[in-house]
C-alpha cells in the first residue's frame, strides 16, 4: 500500500463509526421514541426552569430601581432621619420619603380590616407608574379636601368592607375618604408578604391619624434618585459608602437598585433550585428508559453486531459504533428539550405574565440551554455505557447456533469505569451547578440510595421468585417464572415503576404536609390574634379591655421593640457569614424585648438568667441554635442599633425557643433596663382555648378597633392564609414540573413493557400451539404485573416516604405527618396502571396467529 | 468436515476462524498463533484472514448488498472499500442489485451477497457452515460452485461443514468429527 492510500485509509478509519452508526440508524428512529421523548421532556424540564430563572433574575436586576423605588433605598425603623442625614440625602439627589406601617381600617357601619399603609410624599414615585381606576393624578386622590384626606386601596379591601371608591374609612383618629382604587403599585415587590391589602394615603394624612406613636412600628424609606449624568452603579455604591461613613449610628439599612430585593432574589433561586431537582428527578427517570431502550435497541442488534465481528469488527470498533448513534439520538432529544425549555419563559410571560407578580423579561439565555444539553448527553451516557459495553462481548459464536440470544453479564472494567465516570460527572454537574450545594448534595445522595434499593428489590424479587414453592396452578407458575427467567422486565419494570412512585409518594407528601401547615391546622396552643402597637401609657387599661372582651381567653402582653444588629462579637454585621438557617437574623430589624424573668416558650440552656432586679451593664439573652449560627458565644459583645442608639449587650445565657407554637418569641431579650428611657409599645397574643370562632375573632376585632384605634389587629389565621396563598402557588409549579416527571415514568415503564413485547408473543404463541387458552395467558399476565406492581409499589412508597422525610424535616425544618392515604392511593394507582400497561401490550400477544410468527422463528 | 449433530463441526470451524479460544493446545492459521493475539488483533486478523459463510446468511439489514460486501474491506481500512466491493458483486452475477437492502434479495441472492462478502477481502482461509441448508437444490449448486470457484480463482484453503456427502466428496480432505474428536481424515 502507498503512503497516499494509507493516509486516506486512516482518514476513512476516523469517520468508519460515524458512517456504519448512520447506516444502521436507516431502519428509523423506531424502538428510540421513548429515548428521544424522555431525553427531550428531561432537557425541557431543566433548560425551561433555568431560562426562566435567569428571565426573572434579569428582570428584577433590569427593574431594580422600579422595584427599590429609586437608585438607592435608605429605610429606618420607627424613626425619621434627622436633619442632618436628610441634607446629606438632597446633596445627593432627588430623595422620595414613604412610611408603610400596618393600621386598623374601620367603616361607619363597624366593619374593620387590617391594612398596609404606605404614606408618600409628592416626589413619590421617582420609577415608574402608579396607576389607578378611574385614572387621575396620584396628588390629586390623595389631597386634603374640605378637611378629608383621600386614598388609593388595593380592590381587595374595598372587597373585604364592602365599599366602592367615595366611601369614607376611619384610620387611627383620622377620616379618610377613598378616591380611587389602586391597581398599580410600582415599587410593591421590595415590600414582600403583605399581611393586608394596600392602602395609599399622603404623609400628611398618616400624621392626621395619630398612629406615629413613640415607638410604634413604622418603617421609613427613603428614595434616592441620583442625578442623571451619575448614576452609575460605581456612583451608587460611593454614596452608600458615604452614607455609612458620614451616620455610623444612623441604622438604616442602606440597599442599591442592584440589589433591590435580596430576599426575592433568594427565594426564586432557592424555588428554581427545587424545580431543577424535579427536573433532574424527570432526567433521571428518563435514564432507566435510555438504558432500557439502548439495551433492547443491543438485543434486536445482536446478530448485526456478531456479524460485525466476525468480519472483522474489534469488540471496541462496535462499541464506537453504537456509542456514536446513542450520542446522536440523545443529541436529538437534547435539542428537542433545548428548544421547548427556551421558549417556556416566552410562553410563561405570554400567559401568565399579567397574573404572576414578578418581572419576567424573556430571552433566549444560552449558559441554560447548553448546560441543560449537556445534562442530556450526561444523562444517556450514564445509563447506556453499561449496556453499551456489553455489547463489546457479543459472542459471534452465537451465529453459527440457532439463535443469537442477548448473554446478560458483566460490561469489561474499561465500560464500568467510564459508566462510573458518567455517573460522577453528571453528579458533580448536579453539585455544582445548584443553588445550594448541600441541597444538592443530600438530592444526590438520596438519590443513588433510592437507586440502589429499587435495584436490590428488583434482584430480591428475582430471587424470591426463583426459589418460591412450585405452585400448583399452571398459571400461577408462569406468572411466577415469568417474573425471574432470563430477560425478564422484572428490574425495568422495579426501576422505572418504584422511581415514580417514590416521587409521586415523595410531591403529594410534601404537598400534603405544606398545606396542611399553612391551612387547615394550627398549633393547639397558636394564639388567634397578634395586637400590635399598644401604647405603653395604655397597656394596662388594653389588658383590662381585652380580658373583659374575652372572659376565659388567655391574653399574654410583653414590651416590644425593633432593632437591626450592626456587629456580633465586633464584627461588623455585613462581615458575618452566617450559616443558612441564621441569616435571617441580619437581614433587616428584629423585634427585640426585655424582662426580668426567663419568657414563656423559651427554656434556659446555657448560662445564667439575670437577677430580677439586676441594673448593671446591658445583658443579653439569644437563641442558641441562632447564636449558633452566628458563632455566638456566652459573654460576646452584640451591638444593636434601637431607634438611631447603639446599644451593646453581652450575651448572658442562650434559649431554645419552639418558634412553632406561634406564641411570642424572640431571638433576643435583653435585660429589664437595658433601653430605659426609650419609647416603645407593647404586643399582645390572644389565645381561646377552643381555638376561637369566627363569630367571636370578628367581635374582638371590632371592639379592639373602635376602643382602641392605634392598635392594630393582626389575625393569625389570615396571616397563615396569605402565606398559605403563595405556598400554593409554589405547589402548583411543583406539581407541573413532578406530573411531567410522572409522565416521563409512564413513558419509561410503557417503553420497558414493549420492548418484552417480542418475548411475549415468542412465550404466547408456544404456550397456545400447547394447548393454553387466551384466558389463561391473560390471567397469568396479570398475576405477574399484579406481584410486580404490587412489590415494586410498597418499596416505592417507602422510598418516597423517606425522601419526603428528609425533604421536609432536614431541608424545610417543618414538622411533618404521615398521611398514609394519598399514599396508599399513588401506590394503587401505580399498580393498576402497570397492570393496564402491561395487558395493553399483552393484548396484541395474545391475539397473534401461531404459524406466521412459528414459521419465522 | 462431516459429523453428526453435536460433534463439534461447528466448534472446530469457529475456533479456525479465529471466533471461539481452544480451551487447550495450540492453533496456528495462516501462520499466526491464534491463541497467541489478543481480542483487537484477532479480529483484524478474521478481517484480513479469514472469510465466512454462514447457513442464514445473515447479511446486515440496514445496509445494501454493495455496503454489506464493502464492511470488511472498510473495517480493514482499505480506501477503494467500495469500488472492490462492487467487482466482487458483479463476479457473483449481482451487478443488478448492489443497491437493494437484503430483505428485497431472495435467499440465493442473499447467499451470493454473504459470498461476495468472504470472499472481498481475499481471504488465506473460507470457512462456510452448511452455506445451502436454506437453499433449494439448484440455488445451493450455484452457491457452492461459487465458493470452490473463488477457491480455485484466489488459492484459498476452504473449509465447509455439511451433511451432503455428494459436495463433501467435491473436497480434496474429508475430516470425520465424533463427540468433539477427529475420528478419522479421508481423500474422497
Amino acid at each position: 500500500m502507498s503512503v497516499a492510500t494509507i493516509a486516506t485509509a486512516r482518514d476513512n478509519d476516523r469517520w468508519l463509526p460515524l458512517r456504519f452508526a448512520l447506516r444502521e440508524m436507516r431502519g428509523g428512529l423506531r424502538g428510540f421514541y421513548v429515548f428521544i421523548t424522555t431525553i427531550a421532556l428531561g432537557s425541557m424540564a431543566i433548560a425551561g426552569v433555568g431560562s426562566l430563572a435567569a428571565s426573572l433574575t434579569s428582570g428584577l436586576a433590569r427593574q431594580g430601581q422600579v422595584i427599590l423605588g429609586g437608585d438607592l433605598s435608605f429605610t429606618l425603623v420607627q424613626q425619621e432621619v434627622t436633619p442632618d442625614e436628610r441634607a446629606f440625602l438632597d446633596h445627593h439627589g432627588k430623595v422620595s420619603s414613604a412610611a408603610t406601617l400596618r393600621a386598623m381600617a374601620r367603616t361607619a357601619d363597624g366593619k374593620a380590616a387590617l391594612v398596609e399603609m404606605k404614606a408618600i410624599d409628592g416626589a413619590y414615585p421617582l420609577f415608574g407608574q402608579t396607576v389607578l381606576d378611574p385614572p387621575g393624578v396620584l396628588a390629586d386622590a390623595l389631597a386634603q379636601r374640605d378637611g378629608i384626606f383621600g386614598a388609593a386601596a388595593d380592590p381587595v379591601l374595598l372587597t373585604r368592607l364592602g365599599i366602592k371608591p367615595g366611601a369614607r374609612i376611619t384610620i387611627g383618629n383620622a377620616t379618610i375618604e377613598i378616591r380611587a382604587a389602586l391597581t398599580s403599585e410600582p415599587d410593591k415587590l421590595a415590600g414582600g408578604i403583605g399581611f393586608g391589602p394596600r392602602l395609599l394615603v399622603s404623609e400628611a394624612a398618616l400624621r392626621a391619624t395619630g398612629l406615629l406613636q413613640p415607638g410604634s412600628l413604622v418603617r421609613w424609606h427613603y428614595r434616592l434618585r441620583l442625578p442623571a449624568n451619575d448614576s452609575s452603579d460605581a456612583a451608587a455604591k460611593a454614596v452608600a459608602a458615604q452614607a455609612r461613613s458620614a451616620f455610623p449610628e444612623a441604622g438604616w439599612d442602606i440597599r442599591s437598585r442592584s440589589n433591590a430585593s435580596p430576599q426575592l432574589e433568594r427565594n426564586v433561586e432557592r424555588f428554581t433550585q427545587f424545580l431543577a431537582i424535579v427536573g433532574l428527578t424527570a432526567l433521571l427517570v428518563g435514564g432507566v428508559g435510555v438504558g432500557n431502550a439502548v439495551k433492547s435497541h443491543l438485543d434486536r442488534r445482536c446478530e448485526t453486531i456478531a456479524t460485525l465481528k466476525a468480519l472483522g469488527a474489534s469488540g471496541r470498533r462496535i462499541f464506537a459504533v453504537y456509542l456514536m448513534q446513542v450520542l446522536m439520538l440523545a443529541a436529538i432529544g437534547g435539542a428537542i428539550g433545548m428548544v421547548l425549555g427556551a421558549i417556556l419563559p416566552f410562553l410563561i410571560a405570554w400567559t401568565l405574565g399579567a397574573i404572576i407578580p414578578l418581572p419576567i423579561e424573556p430571552a433566549l439565555h444560552p449558559a441554560e440551554l447548553v448546560s441543560a444539553l449537556i445534562y442530556g448527553l450526561m444523562t444517556a451516557l450514564a445509563f447506556a455505557l453499561w449496556p453499551l459495553g456489553r455489547a463489546h462481548d457479543v459472542p459471534v459464536g452465537a451465529l453459527f447456533r440457532d439463535t443469537v440470544a442477548p448473554q446478560p453479564r458483566w460490561p469489561r472494567k474499561t465500560y464500568l469505569a467510564l459508566t462510573a465516570l458518567a455517573v460522577l460527572t453528571l453528579t458533580t454537574l448536579a453539585i455544582v451547578l445548584a443553588y445550594d450545594r448541600h441541597v444538592a448534595i443530600i438530592y444526590v445522595a438520596v438519590a443513588a440510595g433510592v437507586f440502589v434499593t429499587l435495584r436490590l428489590v428488583a434482584a430480591l424479587l428475582m430471587l424470591a421468585a426463583r426459589h418460591a414453592p412450585r405452585a400448583r396452578s399452571t398459571v400461577l407458575r408462569m406468572a411466577v417464572a415469568n417474573i425471574h427467567r432470563p430477560g425478564a422486565l422484572t428490574a425495568t419494570i422495579v426501576l422505572s415503576l418504584g422511581l415514580g412512585i417514590a416521587l409521586l409518594v415523595t410531591v403529594i407528601e410534601i404537598d400534603g404536609n405544606l398545606q396542611r401547615q399553612f391551612s387547615n391546622e394550627l398549633p393547639a396552643k397558636a394564639p388567634s390574634f397578634y395586637f400590635l402597637d399598644i401604647p405603653a401609657d395604655q397597656a394596662t387599661r388594653f389588658d383590662a379591655f381585652v380580658r373583659e372582651q374575652a372572659p376565659g381567653a388567655k391574653l399574654e402582653e410583653v414590651p416590644m421593640l425593633r432593632g437591626r444588629i450592626i456587629s456580633a462579637n465586633g464584627i461588623p454585621a455585613e462581615q458575618i457569614k452566617p450559616k443558612d438557617g441564621a441569616a435571617w437574623v441580619l437581614q433587616s430589624d428584629r423585634g427585640i424585648t426585655y424582662a426580668s424573668e426567663v419568657p414563656a416558650g423559651s427554656r434556659l440552656v446555657e448560662g445564667k438568667w439575670w437577677a430580677p432586679d439586676y441594673r448593671g451593664p446591658p445583658l443579653l439573652s439569644f437563641e442558641k441554635k441562632i447564636a449558633d449560627g452566628l458563632g455566638l458565644r456566652l459573654g460576646d459583645p452584640v451591638t444593636v442599633n434601637v431607634l438611631g442608639r447603639n446599644i451593646t449587650a453581652r450575651i448572658a445565657n442562650m434559649r431554645t425557643v419552639d418558634w412553632e407554637s406561634l406564641g411570642i418569641n424572640f431571638v433576643m431579650v435583653f435585660s429589664p433596663h437595658a433601653f430605659d428611657g426609650a419609647p416603645h409599645t407593647h404586643l399582645a397574643t390572644l389565645t381561646y382555648a377552643d381555638g376561637g370562632t369566627p363569630v367571636q375573632e370578628g367581635a374582638i376585632t371590632r371592639a379592639v378597633a373602635d376602643a382602641f384605634p392605634m392598635v392594630t389587629a393582626l389575625r393569625v389565621k389570615d396571616a397563615l392564609e396569605a402565606i398559605g396563598a403563595i405556598v400554593a402557588n409554589l405547589v402548583l409549579a411543583i406539581r407541573g414540573a413532578s406530573a411531567l416527571t410522572l409522565v416521563i415514568a409512564a413513558l419509561v415503564l410503557g417503553g420497558a413493557l414493549a420492548a418484552g413485547h417480542r418475548h411475549r408473543v415468542y412465550d404466547a404463541v408456544i404456550l397456545k400451539t400447547l394447548g393454553a387458552t387466551r384466558a389463561r395467558l391473560l390471567a397469568a399476565y396479570t398475576i405477574e404485573y399484579l406481584l410486580l406492581g404490587t412489590a415494586t409499589a410498597l418499596f416505592g412508597v417507602l422510598a418516597g416516604a423517606r425522601a419526603r422525610g428528609v425533604i421536609v424535616s432536614d431541608l424545610m425544618h417543618l414538622r411533618f405527618a404521615w398521611l398514609p392515604l394519598p399514599a396508599l392511593a399513588a401506590a394503587l394507582a401505580a399498580v393498576v396502571v402497570t397492570i393496564a400497561l402491561g395487558l395493553i401490550g399483552t393484548f396484541s400477544a395474545l391475539g397473534q396467529k401461531p404459524a406466521p410468527v412459528l414459521r419465522n422463528l | 468436515m462431516v459429523g453428526p449433530s453435536g460433534s463439534g463441526k461447528s466448534t472446530l470451524l469457529m475456533v479456525m476462524a479465529g471466533l471461539e479460544r481452544s480451551d487447550s493446545g495450540m492453533v496456528t492459521v495462516a501462520g499466526e498463533d491464534l491463541n497467541a493475539l489478543d481480542e483487537d488483533a484477532l479480529a483484524r486478523f478474521r478481517g484480513r484472514h479469514v472469510g465466512i459463510v454462514f447457513q442464514s446468511f445473515h447479511l446486515i439489514p440496514t445496509m445494501t448488498a454493495l455496503e454489506n460486501v464493502a464492511v470488511p474491506l472498510e473495517l480493514a481500512g482499505i480506501a477503494d472499500a467500495q469500488e472492490r466491493a462492487r467487482d466482487e458483486l458483479v463476479g457473483v452475477g449481482l451487478d443488478g442489485r448492489l443497491h437493494h437492502y437484503p430483505a428485497e434479495l431472495s435467499g440465493g441472492e442473499q447467499q451470493r451477497v454473504a459470498v461476495a462478502r468472504a470472499l472481498a477481502p481475499n481471504p488465506a482461509i473460507m470457512v462456510a457452515d452448511e452455506p445451502t441448508g436454506n437453499l433449494d437444490e439448484d440455488t445451493g449448486k450455484q452457491i457452492i460452485d461459487l465458493l470452490f470457484a473463488g477457491h480455485a480463482q484466489r488459492g484459498s484453503t476452504l473449509v465447509l461443514v455439511t451433511h451432503d456427502s455428494a459436495l463433501a466428496a467435491r473436497c480434496g480432505r474429508i475430516v470425520r468429527l465424533r463427540s468433539g474428536r477427529i475420528d478419522g481424515v479421508s481423500a474422497p
